[in-house]
C-alpha cells in the first residue's frame, strides 16, 4: 500500500542493485563458469543470476520512503519488514555518489550518515537527482529552521571555497601518489594469484623480442647503457602519465568549500561525489611531505573523523590531497577552533640520544638481514654491512627534524627524514593519555607518550612522541591531564 | 595512593594466562607436529609435552607479575592504571572522557568476590580500558566514581 506522501526509489534503481550485486557475486559465478564441467553449471548460474534479479526487484517495490515534519520514515523489505524513522536532526551528512551510469539514468546514490556513525542509516540506492536534492534540502532547511531557534537570528553565512584543484595540480597529485604503480602491483598480484600463464609468456615474448631487436643493432657498451637508461625512462614516464590519468579521474574538479559549520567536498570526472563533513566532528590532521611533494613543494593533508566514512571512495579524509604550503597553512588556519593555531613556531627536541634508539633499531633488522644473506650468498653477504653509515645518516637526519610541541592550544609531532609527516590535534579532543617506557627507554632516561583521539586510523600512524626525556614525558602529561580535567 | 589488586586475583591472573598460554601453545605445537610430519622430521614426541608444559608454566608466572605489578589510582583528574615490569605502560581515563562503564564478573572472580572493570571511551585503541579482578565493592564504587555527569557536553566528539 501506498500512501499519498510516500515515494519510491527511481525505476531505475533494480539495475544497479543488480549491478551491485553482480559484482559481489562476479567472482563466484565466473569461477564456476569457467572451471565447471557439464550442462549443469550453465543452469546454476542463470539460476543465481535470476534470484539476483528477483532480490532486485522485489527490494525496489518493498522499498518506501516519506518526509515528514521533523523525520524521514523508511519501509523496507520483503518478508522481514521493517520501518525506520530517522529524525533529521540526528543526520549527520546526506551524501551523494554518481556514477557515469548514474548520470546517464539521472540518478545518484544517496547515504544519510546519523551521529551514532558506524553504519550507514539508510542508503538510498537510488534517487532522482530531482528527489535526492529534495532530501538533501529538506535536511539542510530544517537544520537551518534548528539553528535559528536555538541561536536566535542566525542568518545563513555564506559558504566559501577553500581550496580547488586544478588540472596542473591534478598531475602533480598523480606523481606524488603514484597510483598507477599501485595499480600495476595490484594486477600483477592478481595475474600471479591466478597462476595463469599468460603474464610470463607476455614478459618472456617482449623480453626475446627487445633482445633480438637490440642485437640487430649491434650497440657498443656505452650504447647499450643508453638504451637501457632510455627504456627505463620511458617505463617510469609511462606510469607517471598512468598515475596523472588515474588522479585527474578521482579528483577532478575537486572544490573543498565551507558553509560555516560543514566542510564539503565534490570531485571525480567520472565518478562525482559529493559529501560533507561536521567542522567538529574533526579529531586529528596529518601532514605528509614526501621526497617528491617536497621537489613540487606541496603537501598533502588528511584529517581523522569521528564519523565513520562508509567505504575509503567516499570518506572525506583528504580533505587538501595536495597544496602549497601557504595554501595548506592557510586552509588549516580555517579549519583549527579560534584556541589553536597552526603552523605551531616553537618546536622541542627529542632526547639528545634519541637518534641512537632509531640507528640501533635498524641495525638489529640489518643485522638480522646480513645473517639471512651470508647463509644464502657466503661471507659476500657481509657487504649488506656497507648500510651502516647510511642508517646512521638516516638516524640523524630523523631525529634532527623530530620534535614535538604542546603550545597554542595543539600537541604535534613531526617525524621523518625523507618522508616527513606532521600530527597534530587539538588538545581538547584528547580522550585517553598513556606513558610507556621499555627497558630501553629506561637505560637511556626515555619514555614515549600516545595521545589516543576519536576516529583515529588504525593504518596511519598514531599520535604518539617517542624518545622523549623521561622529565619532559611526566610533565607534559601532567599539563596535558590539567587541561582535560577542564 | 596507588592501590594494588587485591591478594586472590593472582590466582584470576596465573589461571588466566596460564591457560591462554596452553591454548596457543597448543596449535602452534599442532602446526609443528604437523609439518614435521609432512617434512619426515625425526623429532622427539616426549619433547612435544615438555615444551607445552614450559609454555603453560611461563604462562602462569607472567600471569603472576602481570597481577603483582598492576597498580591503580583514582584522582580528581582521573582514572590511572599502571601495568608491567620490564615494559611499563601507565594509562589515564581523564573524568570528563568517561563515556559509559561495564562491570563483569567470571565464574573465578565471583568465587573470590572480584570483579572486571570496563572503562568506555571515545578514543580509538584505548576505546575499552579495562581492569581484570578488582575488588568487587571497589569496582562498583570506581563505576560509581566515573559515571559521567547528565548533561555534559560531548560536543567535541
Amino acid at each position: 500500500m501506498t500512501t499519498p506522501s510516500e515515494r519510491r526509489l527511481h525505476p531505475a534503481s533494480p539495475v544497479f542493485v543488480l549491478l551491485l550485486s553482480l559484482r559481489q557475486f562476479a567472482l563466484p559465478i565466473v569461477v564456476l563458469l569457467f572451471t565447471g564441467r557439464g550442462d549443469r553449471t550453465e543452469l546454476v548460474s542463470l539460476v543465481a543470476v535470476g534470484a539476483l534479479v528477483l532480490h532486485s526487484l522485489a527490494r525496489y517495490w518493498t522499498y518506501r520512503y516519506r518526509l515528514e515534519r521533523d523525520e524521514i520514515v523508511i519501509r523496507s523489505g520483503v518478508l522481514k519488514k521493517s520501518v525506520r524513522h530517522i529524525p533529521f536532526a540526528r543526520i549527520q551528512n546526506v551524501s551523494l555518489r554518481q556514477s557515469l551510469l548514474h548520470r546517464a539514468f539521472r540518478v545518484a546514490e544517496v547515504e544519510l550518515e546519523s551521529a551514532g556513525g558506524r553504519s550507514a542509516e539508510g542508503q538510498m540506492r537510488v534517487l532522482s537527482l530531482a528527489d535526492a536534492h529534495e532530501l538533501e534540502a529538506t535536511v539542510r532547511g530544517h537544520e537551518r529552521a534548528q539553528h535559528a531557534v536555538e541561536g536566535g537570528e542566525a542568518p545563513a553565512p555564506p559558504s566559501r571555497v577553500l581550496l580547488t584543484l586544478d588540472t596542473d595540480d591534478l598531475i602533480r597529485l598523480g606523481f606524488v601518489s603514484n597510483r598507477g604503480l599501485v595499480l600495476i602491483a595490484a594486477a600483477l598480484g592478481v595475474i600471479s594469484q591466478t597462476g595463469s600463464e599468460v603474464m610470463a609468456e607476455f614478459l618472456t615474448r617482449w623480453t626475446r623480442a627487445l633482445m633480438g631487436w637490440s642485437e640487430t643493432l649491434h650497440l657498443s657498451t656505452a650504447g647499450a647503457v643508453l638504451s637501457g637508461v632510455v627504456l627505463v625512462v620511458i617505463l617510469l614516464a609511462l606510469l607517471y602519465l598512468l598515475s596523472a590519468v588515474l588522479s585527474i579521474s578521482r579528483y577532478h574538479a575537486f572544490t573543498l568549500t565551507d558553509d560555516g559549520r560543514r566542510l564539503r567536498v565534490e570531485r571525480g570526472l567520472f565518478t562525482r561525489v559529493r559529501g560533507a563533513l561536521l567542522r567538529r566532528r574533526i579529531q586529528a590532521f596529518t601532514l605528509h611531505e614526501s621526497l617528491m611533494h617536497r621537489w613540487l613543494r606541496r603537501r598533502s593533508l588528511t584529517v581523522d573523523s569521528a564519523a565513520m566514512p562508509m567505504s575509503e571512495e567516499r570518506s572525506l579524509s583528504e580533505l587538501a590531497p595536495i597544496a602549497t604550503r601557504e595554501q595548506m597553512d592557510a586552509l588549516l588556519g580555517d579549519l583549527l577552533s579560534p584556541t589553536a593555531a597552526w603552523p605551531v613556531t616553537e618546536w622541542h627536541p627529542l632526547h639528545p640520544r634519541a637518534w641512537r634508539r632509531v640507528f640501533g633499531r635498524a641495525f638489529a633488522w640489518t643485522l638480522v638481514l646480513t645473517a639471512i644473506v651470508v647463509n644464502f650468498a657466503g661471507p659476500w653477504g657481509l657487504l649488506v654491512l656497507a648500510m651502516t653509515p647510511l642508517l646512521v645518516l638516516r638516524a640523524r637526519q630523523w631525529a634532527r627534524h623530530a620534535g614535538w610541541s604542546d603550545a597554542q592550544g595543539l600537541i604535534a609531532v613531526r617525524e621523518g627524514w625523507l618522508s616527513r609527516g606532521w600530527r597534530f590535534a587539538e588538545v581538547r579532543k584528547l580522550q585517553v593519555l598513556t606513558l610507556t617506557q621499555t627497558p630501553f627507554d629506561r637505560r637511556h632516561g626515555m619514555a614515549s607518550l600516545w595521545m589516543d583521539t576519536a576516529g583515529a586510523v588504525r593504518s596511519r600512524r598514531p599520535l604518539r612522541i617517542r624518545f622523549l626525556p623521561e622529565a619532559d614525558a611526566r610533565a607534559l602529561h601532567a599539563r596535558l591531564a590539567a587541561v582535560m580535567r577542564g | 595512593m596507588w592501590r594494588p589488586l587485591p591478594a586472590p586475583a593472582r590466582w584470576v591472573y596465573v589461571l588466566d594466562l596460564a591457560l591462554s598460554s596452553a591454548m596457543s601453545g597448543a596449535i602452534v605445537l599442532g602446526l609443528f607436529i604437523g609439518f614435521s610430519y609432512v617434512l619426515e622430521w625425526d623429532l622427539f614426541p616426549r619433547a612435544y609435552a615438555g615444551a607445552l608444559a614450559a609454555v603453560v608454566v611461563m604462562g602462569a608466572v607472567r600471569g603472576y607479575f602481570r597481577w603483582k605489578h598492576t597498580a591503580w589510582l583514582l584522582d580528581e583528574t582521573g582514572f590511572r592504571i599502571r601495568r608491567g615490569w620490564l615494559w611499563l605502560r601507565e594509562t589515564l581515563v581523564p573524568r570528563a572522557r568517561v563515556q559509559h562503564l561495564d562491570i563483569e564478573r567470571g565464574p573465578i572472580e565471583r568465587r573470590f568476590r572480584l570483579a572486571t572493570l570496563i572503562v568506555y571511551t571515545a578514543g580509538t585503541s584505548n576505546s575499552a580500558v579495562t581492569l581484570a579482578s578488582l575488588d568487587d565493592d571497589d569496582a562498583v564504587a570506581l563505576r560509581d566514581a566515573l559515571l559521567p555527569e547528565r548533561g555534559r557536553d560531548d560536543d567535541a566528539i
